[in-house]
């Protein structure tokens, strides 16, 4: 048999020039004729083929931003000089790096990794892992704990069970590899994540101010080196094409494979290019993610002097097949690109090689304007990199209220007339019901698979209200991290949706004792196509904007995932928003505290403490896990966020921890106050009895409301009878609400949680309840 | 590895300070335990001479917790690096969970052969206390130094909890700070954790009383007999699957079930506590 040579003419950039009406296939690489027409007019000839792959990818939605960039800006636009002093960088690099004090720094930031992990749930969320980690690295940080943030269908749905299992396997796969502790983060069930599950994923990393590294090349001479994996076929296309088209029922199969991560592979780079850190031996730093080699020079040239000369052949291959095109777009893991000064060069390989860490040295930082990129000798690519990674096209697509928002947001619970509990023992049964909802139930399935011990520093994690790590072992500073979002709340209100996101977070990074100092964020939205969706989006962005501005916040960093949409158009309605995810804005909050040893927790501690209830409870109920769990019910419009209160109950709850008279804290949101209670009882099997009448007079609520209303702002705190003057002072120093509702009481076999007057319900028993539901569902 | 270097160079600093922090922390606590009588003082003193040396594989995790564990009882934690040819005068070595080599082949299977462990299979034949934890246990059963083998949880998953245990054998250079039958709680994290063993070495480890910890309560992950940990038969090398290292420093180990409602869970620093006694005693210190 004679092996049949494959015989390829390369497409060059002068082939480009003699040939300007080849045609191209540019539609298959997912751009439009304009796009593609704008990308002739920017080089003055037709792109060559390694050209157009890079345009391609790096115009796409999951790189470009081009649908919400124009909205984005807000983020900037509404930021005062107050907002901004905390802030070492902001949006735009490769996460955000907040002040902390005593010359330290921390950076985080949330990015979503969510069709992927619909494909191929175990790689894709085990990479989605992998992807932000290296970004965090790539600001000179040590990456130091990760969250995650999950959404998934319908808990007993057949295909639940392909994805939640797989998706948590390989989270806890690729995380505890690593060595990073999973300190917190979300699970929320909703039908509309059936098809679609979202995967967000958040690091945080430490670093001192003098460690700060940004990604622009500068430097002329300097050598453009690529470590860690090789490059091999894995991911081409996928930024582009995977992570911006929707699932199609019989459409062509455009779905290259999702990459596959080598968590053991990443923790050496960890700790390769930490030392490479120390010894100061990196310039310039860039991890390679979505688009790979593309992505990174285009981005690393053009944040920095402006010019980049490559040569492709030196990049080691895992498959030599590879054609030049597929090198650039390659999205292996596990690699990172640097800028290194000619005279560190040794240091950087003996570094290298003490870890066994592979590189090439694939060109060098140049200040000719201009990223060319030769393969053989050929030059493939010749352009201007600022306009691939920063000049892509903005859209300001349509966007209007949608009609059926009026219809949905006139459904509440009053005019549905839905049935409330009208016996006690009916309400028992509510309250049963309420905790043994997915959303409230015990997601202790999924965090016992995540290591939170590693490292030692870890003074609180799930299912605390926030992650607690320390970040100097000698002073005790650290930082508490928490997220959140109620997609349901979003959905009746995407603004005031995104606004609750930050008020629920924001109180539970106060909660711990912790002065919140940042906010990253992930929107995780339908088709920017449809109008509806994207008036979903640009209402969240807003919502979002105006929130930080009243928390006086800043958002650092993170990341916006579209055409999250299940079903062909075809099969949308009109407004295109059936198969549309529920609106997701996630919203991270980031806050510093001093002595992280001494951060409150929120499971109740001893018997005998009074248990008081800080904040208004006013009779909301739309959008709650009441009307989802009794009637399966969403309409109306979300709890009303009233700034005022949000911002004094945080001061106070700061106080309260920073001058110890506080024994817990834990804020009330899903669920309710009974749910509240119920989590806090649950850590150590510590009982309580509560006497709703003082509540209910004072509010002038029902007894359904007192349990269950979701209003925000407050917060359930138990205290040591000797504090209580105390705390009442903080209370009324900043005008919070506080109400005394309770004792804790009883321990063991004995222990319940009794409403004066309605019910007692054994802690066994409703524990069972509440952490059964999983685990029978995956079982 | 950075870090374990820096925390050596402050090392004379920090040991000062620890040692002020820990005899006021001691006081204030007022547990009769951890007060410090003159003889412990005197003993603290003399555990900074002693060389704890600290494995490193590539894939390794839980390094820095390890000398962490060791610099709180008072001893010195040594850095070493798998393709090391010595044990740079270590006293005693503990191999620190994580996944050598990423769990390539088998866990702990690769990590069996670097260098270092030849040095590591010499010294324990000779009788230097080891201490291999999760990943160390893996590698020290892969190693023929102990009994037994760790192979996946029953229920498939990767499990972290803080877990119960069972003292076993209270005669370890390892284990002599505990009482026999004492209940103590330290985190448990692994994938492939379940302990098994065939019915005559079984029999032998009972009869030569080399289970040194069981789970109690539950049992996580399926291990025969629940079994948490054993040693060999001179009781030097004790390997086992939850993680002292992780429940060594107030606020940061495990729920107590104190009235802080802290993390201050601290059984995991007495088994350093132990090795340190051990060796002053048999060095003739008091």
């Amino acid at each position: 048999m004679v092996e049949q040579k494959r015989v390829r003419v390369l497409d060059t950039v002068d082939l480009a020039k003699s040939t300007p009406d080849k045609p191209q296939d540019f539609e298959a690489l997912g751009l439009r004729v304009e796009e593609y027409e704008q990308i002739k007019v920017i080089l003055g000839r037709r792109p060559s083929d390694s050209e157009l792959a890079m345009y391609s990818v790096m115009w796409s939605e999951h790189c470009s931003y081009k649908s919400s960039k124009f909205h984005l800006r807000k983020f900037g636009e509404k930021m005062t000089p107050k907002m901004e002093e905390n802030l070492l960088v902001g949006m735009g690099e490769n996460a955000g790096v907040v002040d902390i004090g005593d010359g330290w720094a921390v950076t985080f930031k949330v990015e979503s990794h969510n069709h992927p992990s619909f494909v191929e749930p175990f790689q894709g969320a085990a990479t989605g892992v992998g992807g932000i980690v290296r970004d965090i690295m790539a600001m000179g940080a040590k990456p130091i704990a990760v969250m995650d943030q999950l959404r998934f269908g319908n808990l007993n749905h057949p295909d639940s069970k392909r994805v939640i299992p797989q998706v948590v396997a390989g989270i806890a796969h690729y995380g505890n590899c690593l060595g990073l502790p999973n300190i917190g983060g979300e699970v929320e069930f909703d039908p509309s994540f059936q098809g679609n599950p979202l995967v967000n994923a958040l690091c945080l990393g430490a670093l001192r101010h003098e460690d700060l590294h940004l990604s622009g090349a500068k430097g002329d001479g300097n050598a453009v080196i690529l470590f860690g994996a090789r490059t091999g076929g894995d991911g081409i296309g996928g930024a582009s094409i995977l992570a911006s088209d929707t699932f199609e029922e019989g459409g062509p199969a455009k779905r290259p494979s999702v990459q596959v991560g080598d968590p053991f592979m990443e923790k050496v780079l960890i700790e390769c290019c930490l030392e490479m850190f120390s010894e100061e031996v990196i310039d310039g730093l860039q991890d390679l993610g979505a688009a790979g080699i593309s992505c990174a020079t285009s981005e690393m040239a053009a944040m920095g002097d402006g010019g980049m000369h490559i040569n492709l052949d030196r990049v080691l291959l895992r498959d030599p097949s590879l054609t030049p095109e597929e090198i650039l777009m390659s999205e292996s893991q596990e690699r990172m690109m640097a800028s290194v000064r000619q005279d560190r060069l040794a240091e950087f390989i003996t570094i290298a090689n003490r870890w066994d860490v592979e590189y090439a040295i694939i060109g060098e930082v140049n200040n000719s304007g201009r990223l060319t990129i030769d393969h053989k000798g050929l030059r493939l690519v010749d352009i201007d990199p600022a306009t691939a990674a920063v000049d892509s096209p903005v859209y300001k697509r349509p966007y209007s209220r949608p009609i059926w928002q009026d219809y949905l947001n006139s459904h509440t619970v009053q005019i549905d007339d839905l049935d409330k509990a009208k016996s006690p023992a009916a309400l028992e049964q509510h309250v049963l019901k309420v905790l043994s909802h997915p959303n409230v139930a015990s997601k202790e399935w999924i965090t016992s698979q995540y290591d939170h011990f590693v490292q030692g520093n870890t003074a609180l994690a799930m299912p605390d209200d926030a992650g607690v790590v320390r970040i100097d072992s000698k002073t005790g500073l650290g930082v508490a991290l928490s997220t959140d979002a109620n997609s349901r709340f979003a959905k009746l209100d995407p603004r005031e949706g995104a606004k609750i996101s930050l008020a629920e977070s924001f109180i539970n990074v106060s909660c711990t004792g912790a002065k919140p100092l940042a906010v990253t964020d992930c929107l995780n939205f339908g088709n920017p196509e449809h109008r509806d969706t994207m008036w979903q989006l640009v209402e969240a962005i807003e919502g979002l904007a105006d929130a930080c501005l009243e928390l006086e916040l800043p958002v650092t960093g993170g990341n916006v995932s579209l055409y999250n949409v299940t079903g062909t158009p075809k099969n949308q309605d009109e407004s295109g928003i059936n198969g549309s995810i529920n609106p997701t804005p996630v919203v991270g909050v980031l806050g510093k505290i001093n002595d992280v040893s001494r951060a409150t927790p929120s499971g109740f501690v001893a018997e005998g403490h009074s248990i008081y209830l800080l904040g208004h409870t006013l009779p909301e109920l739309d959008g709650s896990i009441w009307a989802a769990a009794i009637h399966d019910h969403l309409g109306g419009v979300p709890p009303v966020v009233f700034w005022p209160q949000i911002r004094a109950l945080s001061y106070a709850l700061i106080d309260m921890s920073r001058v110890g008279f506080v024994s817990t804290a834990h804020d009330v949101s899903q669920g309710g106050l009974i749910t509240t209670l119920f989590e806090s009882c649950f850590r150590r099997g510590i009982g309580c009895k509560v006497d709703l009448t003082p509540l209910k007079m004072r509010d002038k609520i029902d007894d359904t409301d007192a349990l269950f209303s979701e209003s925000l702002g407050r917060a359930v705190v138990a205290i040591d009878p000797k504090n209580e003057k105390f705390m009442t002072l903080i209370c009324k120093q900043y005008s919070v609400p506080f109400l005394k509702i309770g004792v804790t009481s009883g321990v063991g076999d004995d222990a319940s949680l009794e409403v004066d007057g309605l019910f007692d319900i054994e802690l066994d028993r409703a524990k069972s309840r509440w952490g059964s539901v999983i685990p029978d569902a995956m079982n | 590895m950075s870090e374990v270097y820096s925390l050596l160079e402050d090392e004379e600093k920090t040991l000062n300070e620890l040692r002020q922090q820990n005899r006021l922390d001691r006081i204030k606590s007022g547990e009769s335990d951890v007060v410090m009588t003159r003889t412990r003082e005197y003993q603290f003193i003399h555990a900074a001479s002693i060389r704890v040396g600290v494995v490193v594989f590539p894939g390794t995790l839980d390094d820095v917790d390890a000398a962490r564990a060791v610099r709180l009882a008072g001893a010195r934690p040594i850095p070493l690096w798998h393709n090391d040819a010595s044990l740079s005068n270590s006293d005693a070595i503990i191999l620190a969970g994580g996944f050598s080599y990423g769990d390539y082949l088998r866990t702990g299977a690769i990590a069996r052969f670097a260098p270092i462990m030849e040095k590591i299979i010499d010294a324990a034949k000779g009788g230097m206390p080891i201490l291999g934890i999760c990943n160390g246990f893996q590698i020290l059963t892969e190693a023929h130094l102990l009994p037994g083998a760790l192979a996946r949880n029953d229920h498939q998953k990767f499990i972290c909890k803080e877990q119960m245990l069972e003292v076993n054998n209270e005669n370890t250079c390892w284990t002599n700070d505990f009482e026999f039958n004492e209940k103590i709680k330290i985190p448990l994290k692994n994938g492939e954790g379940r302990y098994i063993a065939d019915k005559r070495t079984l029999q032998e480890l009972n009869e030569k009383n080399q289970i040194v910890f069981r789970y109690y309560g539950d049992n996580p992950n399926g291990s025969v007999g629940n079994i948490a940990g054993v040693c060999n038969e001179k009781g030097n090398v004790l390997g086992l699957m939850p993680h002292p290292e992780h429940a060594v420093e107030p606020g940061f180990g495990v729920d107590d079930g104190s009235v802080s409602g802290f993390r201050n869970g601290t059984d995991g620093i007495r088994f350093i506590r132990s090795m340190i006694a051990d060796m002053l005693t048999q060095a003739g210190v008091k």
